[in-house]
């Protein structure tokens, strides 16, 4: 058994601080799974809370501690299909996502700074569920193995639907091309 | 270079901070999640969510969100109306008949309310997660 399917283990029997530690390996990506199904960031922290509080009541009943992070991603699906359907409204582009997309300097092609701040999250916000799932999961570096089980696909399918997820990234920038747009910026 | 390539792309989103940072309140939540594991009740499944139903969704908005659990021996319906950020939580009892209702919020002490002789009863909450000691049962938690 993993450390992960330790960790439940302990949890199991009342260990605090192995709880403490499986929210700090999972909570990102719990709040990731909630923000790429469409829940609005004021009702994100409700269903990630939500989702930790049915893992704590369901502890003993979990089958296989070691695939407790797929475990949680699919708790927090649904629980945000729940909270998106609760109200039937609209769920605005998120604006903060890409707040601090100006400032940062880790993207060293000047052309890639190129694209409008606003531009790159309403995009993102139209792909699928599936695809932002994905990608954040990618971001996240978290494993293979995890996102296949999250997603349903064969970790063979996870590099293939990458492509397709940023080529439709791409086509729903107004501009995806770096050179051009620095000539329509002047 | 015609377009970006899919690693300047996956570097723009990584830059652009598209994964949510877990708040320092949101982990302590998460933290606290572990409070309610002990659980000597039985388990009350959901088993319907109006929320989830495409047609009542369709509906006017302000139609209530009927919800259900239910436990071997118990079940409890209820009707969620919202106000803003209030909640109006009206349940009934299956089979009908008096109990003390515990509505169970994560942070805070338990609100509790009896149930008239027909199993029914009404409270108020801030939305958010909650949950129902009721009988020999706790209900799942939900997001009201």
């Amino acid at each position: 058994m993993g450390e992960t399917g330790d960790l439940v283990e302990r949890a199991r029997d009342g260990d605090r601080d192995a709880w403490n530690e499986l929210v700090d390996r999972f909570a990102r990506m719990v709040l990731a799974v909630a923000a790429s199904n469409g829940v609005r960031p004021a009702d994100r922290d409700d269903v990630a809370q939500v989702t930790w509080l049915k893992l704590a009541q369901n502890l003993d009943r979990i089958e296989r501690p070691d695939a407790v992070g797929a475990w949680l991603a699919m708790t927090c699906r649904h629980e945000a299909l729940r909270v998106r359907a609760r109200g039937a409204r609209e769920i605005p582009v998120e604006d903060e996502a890409f707040a601090r997309l100006a400032d940062d300097t880790d993207v060293e092609d000047e052309a890639l700074r190129s694209i409008p701040d606003n531009e790159l999250p309403a995009a993102f916000a139209k792909l699928s569920d599936r695809c932002q799932t994905l990608l954040r999961l990618l971001l996240l570096e978290r494993p293979y193995s995890e996102i296949s089980e999250i997603l349903g696909m064969p970790i063979g399918g996870i590099g293939p639907t990458r492509s397709r997820c940023l080529d439709k990234l791409r086509r729903l920038l107004p501009n995806a091309s770096g050179i051009t747009r620095s000539s329509k910026d002047s | 270079m015609d377009h970006f390539s899919d690693d300047q792309l996956m570097a723009l989103l990584a830059a652009g901070d598209v994964v949510p940072q877990a708040s320092e309140s949101s982990l302590e939540l998460a933290r606290m999640a572990f409070d309610w594991r002990t659980l000597d009740a039985e388990l009350a499944e959901l088993v319907a969510d109006s929320a989830l139903e495409q047609a009542v969704a369709l509906r006017a908005a302000a139609t209530p969100r009927l919800v259900s659990f239910e436990g071997r021996d118990v079940s409890v319906e209820l009707e969620i109306a919202a106000r803003d950020e209030e909640r109006v939580i009206t349940g009934q009892l299956f089979p009908p008949q008096e109990a003390t209702v515990e509505v169970v919020r994560p942070v805070g002490a338990p609100l509790t309310v009896d149930t008239d002789v027909d199993g029914r009863f009404v409270v108020e909450v801030k939305a958010g997660p909650v949950a129902f000691d009721v009988l020999s049962i706790r209900t799942d938690w939900l997001v009201t």
